[in-house]
């Protein structure tokens, strides 16, 4: 069986070409001439030559973004939040769900009023320590808002709860 | 003690060690990083492929996006039997099929290649056209081909899946995507022919003195 390799190293790329516009599937040795192709240089002008549609194969990436890809993952996190429903009873507003755990952790720490509570802009002093019911506290509390955090950590007590959020972009 | 329960690294760092497969899994258990991670590794090649197929990038990044939640909202039917690329390429290759389809104005996207590559012909010889000219010239001819002799000719061709991948993703038999392959080869030889004389000179000489 022909394996259209030429002398030397290097495919018989007329012959190969001419083999496989013969009839429909490569010929012999089809696929580790394209290998070869893809690491020869020399072999490049010589294969166009051949089969000019050679010329096609590995075209160029597109030119992407730097955040391309952290660009489409918010593109794809917003259309699926978009045709998402709450679920209603798990979902706490994200500042309401910070000053909690602010909150909660300063009355752990000394109990009455936390001295920073009123740093945190627009979050309703209401939310006082006990804002966190035991079934929330139970489980990671923030994970139904929908925002991945950097961490999350848990302390339960007997009568109290107390979930920490390390996050730069909660701003408090 | 305080308990570290959550930690985003960490949760990053175990999907991103993990098998398209073991991703793909993961995704259709629900897991909302799984399909984060998909999003990281698979948007260059699916843009690739989608681009391909569309000839233009904010169409493809568009495709993109929707194959995403596509995968996203019928995770569920995944099959861990199937290759992982296969699913994925085949929800990406039917929406930016769709897209084709509902693109009523092709001929806009290729009269500027068109004048593009007439400059462009009449200078150097085909195995020395730039990456990009070439790419031109490939939207411009894939443009005649079908649907079918198009991503047959796309996906094993351009992007080097082997016929049996293909086969699947296309589902259809793999002597069906020879036959499109086939096609699709004449196709555009023919035209290259047609309309770059001189390329396919080169190869007509070559016979000749064979």
């Amino acid at each position: 069986m022909t394996r259209f390799v030429a002398s030397g190293s290097c495919p018989d790329w007329a012959g190969l070409a001419t083999a496989r516009d013969a009839a429909a599937g490569d010929p012999p040795g089809w696929d580790d001439a394209l290998r070869h192709l893809d690491g020869c240089a020399r072999c490049r002008r010589e294969a166009v030559a051949a089969d000019p549609l050679l010329a096609f194969r590995r075209l160029p990436v597109p030119d992407l973004a730097a955040d391309e890809v952290e660009a489409m993952r918010l593109r794809v996190a917003a259309l699926r939040g978009a045709g998402r429903l709450a679920p209603p009873q798990r979902r706490l507003p994200l500042r309401q769900a910070a000053a909690a755990a602010v909150v909660a952790l300063a009355a752990l720490a000394g109990g009455g009023a936390p001295p920073f509570t009123t740093e945190i802009a627009g979050a309703p002093l209401a939310v006082a320590a006990p804002v966190l019911d035991a079934a929330l506290a139970a489980e990671p509390v923030l994970d139904s808002l929908e925002q991945p955090f950097e961490h999350v950590v848990q302390w339960n007590g007997d009568d109290l709860s107390v979930v920490l959020v390390v996050d730069g972009r909660l701003g408090v | 003690m305080p308990r570290l329960i959550f930690s985003e690294r960490e949760e990053r760092q175990r999907w991103s060690d993990g098998s398209d497969l073991e991703v793909l899994e993961g995704l259709r258990a629900g897991n909302e990083r799984a399909l984060d991670e998909l999003v990281q590794r698979k948007t260059a090649p699916l843009l690739q492929v989608a681009y391909r197929i569309l000839g233009d990038l904010e169409e493809a990044r568009d495709v993109v996006q929707v194959s995403f939640l596509r995968m996203w909202e019928h995770r569920t039917r995944f099959d861990a039997r199937w290759s992982p690329n296969t699913w994925i390429y085949r929800i990406v290759t039917n929406l930016a099929i769709d897209h084709l389809r509902s693109r009523k104005s092709r001929e806009r996207h290729q009269e500027p290649y068109r004048h593009h590559l007439r400059q462009v012909e009449t200078e150097r010889g085909f195995s020395e056209l730039q990456q990009r000219e070439v790419e031109a010239i490939f939207n411009e001819l894939a443009g005649g081909l079908s649907e079918k002799q198009r991503l047959a000719f796309l996906l094993r061709e351009v992007e080097g899946l082997s016929s049996q991948e293909v086969a699947a993703i296309l589902e259809c038999r793999e002597s069906t995507v020879r036959n499109h392959l086939f096609n699709a080869r004449k196709a555009l030889q023919k035209e290259v022919r047609r309309r770059y004389p001189e390329y396919a000179q080169d190869r007509d000489d070559e016979a000749a003195t064979r």
